[in-house]
Formats: structure tokens, sequence, C-alpha cells
């Protein structure tokens, strides 16, 4: 068996693949959120709050979290319609920053203390599980009709609507799906960590999702999951370094977008 | 019944009526009507910023027009988002090649397909069964749409990396894709030269065949005045002159407009 360390490394790298993906699938459809860590916040304490004072099983939580954090995805998709680029980035930006501040204002939820109790129910098998789901699923979709719609819809917008492609749709779409990834993953990672505090998902949250599937390439989904193994694993291998190991983790990222600017796995150069 | 139903001779596929378009002090688009018979191929030229592309762009629900109205087969489209129009049977070409950049020839032409079949974001997950080959069929209608383009041989390249000619075609392959019973060209011929200009005019033709109504935008005469069996002139946003080819070039409003142009 692995030992807990390893375990806990690799929970913690599923975790962070899940949330490069759930950045990814706005991006695929050209949607940039910079307010996954919202999602992951709502679906956190939704399911954490199940597990607590529901008491219910922990698939149910998950699957709680998951709702809850993509039909916030949805609503969130709304505004995104009108809004391009920078402005979509400040835009979820902002809403990741309100749910945050709205958990630290959240008594039920332990406000700014954090909240404790959760059931430890997260094995390396659970996220596994999800993550495998989730890359089957994505992987199904992107070969599929949505999956050409998404890209056209990246490429080039006015030419997607022109040729019958209904934006509204794949974005509102794009967003819902981004939000429940993001939401698994939050109610993974309560059920391992076992306390939360609405810290644990602000903007580096939302800021490293977004490294690690920039990292990996946007190509496909395969670099978000490749960007995020390897960023979230690297610290672990460079710890032998000491108090050089964040600035050779900032090298070596600078040093792969150098030689690979449009991610790790992109086919452009 | 036998034949073609006496109405379609009257009534025509396109109808414009009262179209304006202002950008700020610019108009575009001045009141311009516009009727485009079933199974024409009808002609739309002017100087430089007549407003030709505007009117397109209209058609097509890019821009939404500050008056007027536009019908298809009846059809009021004035008010439709430009998808539902597409799937209407209006599809279009643009003057300045807008091809998905990051997609091949034979997937921006899969594309074309989005509205012509079903199944969103689920479909592939549960297997339906009768949506099992529908990737299998978009990609055989895309094959077959490619090769009426002459562009079989170049399916897996990326569309953007062709030459500037082979992308017109994508374009036109991408919109045939859609099934358009008015099929929208702006300037398909822009930067050809003469050998292509020929092969264009030529693909123009089959397309016709099969029963597409054409409405063509274009600068070079040959192509205009060899293809349309109409031809409507536009300048400054107003329709100064229709007829038939040999109406137009002995027009003396056209003769003006162009020259003044120059
Ligand atoms: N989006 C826009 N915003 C502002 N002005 C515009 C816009 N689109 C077109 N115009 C103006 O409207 C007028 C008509 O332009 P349009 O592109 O329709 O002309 P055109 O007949 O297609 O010309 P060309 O032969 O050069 O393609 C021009 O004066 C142009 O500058
Ligand atoms: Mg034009």
């Amino acid at each position: 068996m692995l030992s807990d360390h390893v375990t806990s490394i690799l929970i913690f790298a599923g975790i962070d693949v899940l949330m490069a993906l759930s950045f990814y699938l706005p991006a695929a459809a050209g949607q940039l959120s910079a307010g996954q860590g919202g999602f992951m916040a709502l679906g956190a304490y939704t399911a954490a709050w199940l597990s607590v004072e529901q008491g219910v099983p922990f698939v149910i939580a998950l699957a709680g979290g998951g709702l809850v954090a993509a039909l916030a995805g949805l609503a969130v998709g709304f505004p995104a319609l009108r809004l391009r680029g920078l402005y979509l980035i400040l835009v979820t930006f902002a809403f990741g920053e309100m749910v945050r501040v709205m958990f630290l204002n959240a008594p039920v939820v332990g406000a700014a203390a954090g909240y404790g109790g959760i059931p430890a129910s997260t094995t390396a098998a659970h996220v596994v599980v999800v993550l495998v789901l989730v890359v089957f699923a994505l992987s199904r979709i992107g070969r599929a009709r949505m999956g050409l719609a998404f890209t056209a819809l990246r490429d080039d917008e006015t030419a997607a609507e022109a040729m019958g492609v209904d934006s509204t749709h794949v974005k509102l779409a794009a967003f819902t799906t981004g939000g429940l990834i993001a939401g698994l993953a939050g109610g993974l990672y309560a059920h391992y960590t076992l306390y939360i505090d609405p810290e644990a998902f602000g903007v580096s949250r939302s800021l490293f999702a977004m490294l690690y599937a920039v990292f990996g390439g946007l190509d496909t989904l395969w670099g978000a999951v490749a960007g995020a193994a390897v960023l979230s694993t690297l610290p672990e291998v460079l710890r032998g370094l000491k108090d050089w190991r964040e600035i050779v983790y900032g090298l070596l990222i600078l040093g792969t977008m150098l030689v690979r600017p449009h991610g790790l796995l992109s086919r452009r150069r | 019944m036998s034949g073609p139903p006496a109405r379609s001779v009257s009534t025509p596929l396109l109808a414009v009526e009262q179209l304006t378009k202002r950008f700020g002090r610019v108009t575009a688009l001045g009141a311009v009507d516009l009727r485009v018979a079933e199974r024409a191929i009808h002609g739309v030229i002017g100087p430089n910023g007549a407003g030709k592309t505007t009117l397109f762009n209209v058609l097509t629900g890019l821009v939404a027009p500050d008056a007027g109205r536009v019908t298809l087969g009846g059809i009021d489209l004035t008010r439709l988002p430009s998808f539902r129009r597409t799937a209407l049977g209006v599809c279009r070409t643009f003057q300045n090649v807008r091809l998905f950049g990051s997609m091949t020839v034979l997937e921006n032409v899969m594309l074309g397909r989005h509205c012509r079949t079903r199944g969103g974001a689920l479909a592939p997950l549960l297997r339906l069964p009768w949506r099992a080959s529908e990737r299998a069929a978009t990609r055989r209608d895309a094959e077959a749409v490619l090769e009426f383009v002459g562009l079989a041989g170049k399916a897996h390249h990326r569309a953007v990396d062709l030459p500037y000619g082979d992308q017109r075609r994508t374009e036109i392959a991408r919109a045939l894709a859609t099934e358009p019973r008015l099929l929208l060209l702006d300037e398909p011929a822009a930067g050809m030269n003469e050998t292509e200009t020929v092969e264009i005019a030529d693909l123009i033709r089959r397309v016709h065949a099969r029963d597409v109504t054409i409405l063509l935008i274009e600068h070079k005469m040959s192509l205009v005045m060899g293809l349309c069996e109409r031809v409507t002139v536009l300048s400054f946003g107003e329709k100064i002159a229709e007829g038939d080819p040999a109406e137009i070039r002995a027009d003396a409003r056209v003769i003006e407009a162009y020259l003044g142009a120059r």
C-alpha cells in the first residue's frame, strides 16, 4: 500500500486536476473564469453541511455539492453572455470573492472560524473514480457535436452563431459543467481535510486552476490533466531544495512556457 | 398536383422591405427594398462602402437593423437570432474569411452540420441508439460536401493554413453543410487569379444546380455579369438600380456611381 504521505499527495493532485478541468471547460468555449474557487467553495460547504448537519451518505453529499455549484455556474453564465475577455475575468473574479465573503459571514457553517467535524469519507479511490468519470464524460463530449461547438465559439463566436450555433446555450452549458466539476472537487476536498475555511477557496485557488490548465495547454482536456498533475506534485519533488523550492518552481514554469508557449501538450508552436 | 405551385413564381424567397441601418452619421442601408426570386443567382454590386456587406450582416442577424423587415419564404426573420436563421435556411460566407482557426477543414465543415443534427452534451454519454452513429453520419456528410467543392484531399489540413482560394472554398463548404435555401456569398472571388475565378464561377453554378438560391456580392464584373440573372446596385446605402446584366451595364446612374467612386 501507499504511504499516507503519498496518498495525500495523490488526493490533492487529483483535486487539483479536477479544478483545472473546471477551468478548462468554460475556457474551451472561450469563456475565461477567475472564479472557479467560488464554485469549489459552494461544493465543499454544501457537501460538508449535508454530511455534518443532515447525516446523508457521502455520495449524496458529494452530488449535492456538485449540484449547488452547477446551479451557481448556470447563474454566473447569464452575465457571462454579455461579457468578453478581461471583463468576464473581472466578473468571475468578483463572483469568487463574493462567495468567499459570504461564507466568512455565515455562522451556520462556522463563519471566519471555519467549519469542522466533517466525516473522513474521501479516499484515493473516490478521487480516482470521480476523476475517471469526469475525464471519460468530457472526452466523449469533446469528440461529439457539442465539442465542436465549444471550439467554434472559442475560435470565432460571430462565425459560430452565423453557422447555426446557439452561443447562449453553449456558454451556459460550459459554465454549468465547469461549476459541477469544481463542486465535486470541493466535496472531495472537504471530506479529506475534515475542516474547511473560506480562505482555502480564495483567489489563489482560482488562479492556480487557471495556471494548471494554461500550463498544460488549452487545446485538449489532457492539457489540464497533465498541467495540474505536474504542477501539483512538483513542490513535493522539489522538497529537498528547501528555501530554493519556490524559486525553482517558478523558473521551471517559466522555462516550460518559453519552450512550449501554448502549454505542455499543445500541438501549436 | 403537377409542377411547382403557382405562388412560387410570384412570391420571392427573400423579401427585404425598407431595410435601414445607420452607423453614427453613416447610412449604410437607407430604406432598401429587395426581392430575390426562388432559385435565382442574384448579384449585389456597388462601390466600396456601399452597404453590401452590411446588407448581409443584417440578413444573417449579425447586425440589427434600425428599421425594415426581412422575410424568407414568408417567415419573418427580422427579430430572430443568427443561429435560428441558419436553421431556417440562410447561410453565408465572409468577405474577410472567418474560418475556425484551430480546426481542420473537415471539422470546419462538420461544424456546419450543427444545426442539422441533434444531441446535447448528454447525448454521447447516454449512448442513445439513434445517436450512436450520428458523428459518423456528420463526418460522411461533411466529406461529401468537401468532395463537392473539390477539397476532399485537404480534409485534414488546418483550415487557416490553406492557400487563400482554398480557404474561400472551405467557407463555401461550411455554409453548404448547413443545407441553406439561400446562400449569401460575400466576394467569393476576391484575391483570386483568373483561373481560380473561373473555378469559383463553376462551383457557384453547381451549387445553384442543387436548387440553392444565391445572393452574390462581387466586384469582379465578369463574374457577376456571367452568373447573375438579376443584379441590384447599391451606392451609399441606396438602391440605385436593378435589372438584368445588360440593363445594369447601360444604366447611367450605375456608370456614374462607379466613375464617381474612382
Ligand atoms: N460595424 C460598423 N461600424 C461602423 N461603421 C460601419 C460598420 N460596418 C460598416 N460600416 C460602414 O458602413 C458603410 C458600408 O459598409 P459595408 O462594409 O457594408 O460596405 P461594402 O459595400 O461591403 O464595401 P466593400 O465593397 O468595401 O466591402 C461604410 O461606410 C462602413 O464604414
Ligand atoms: Mg463588403
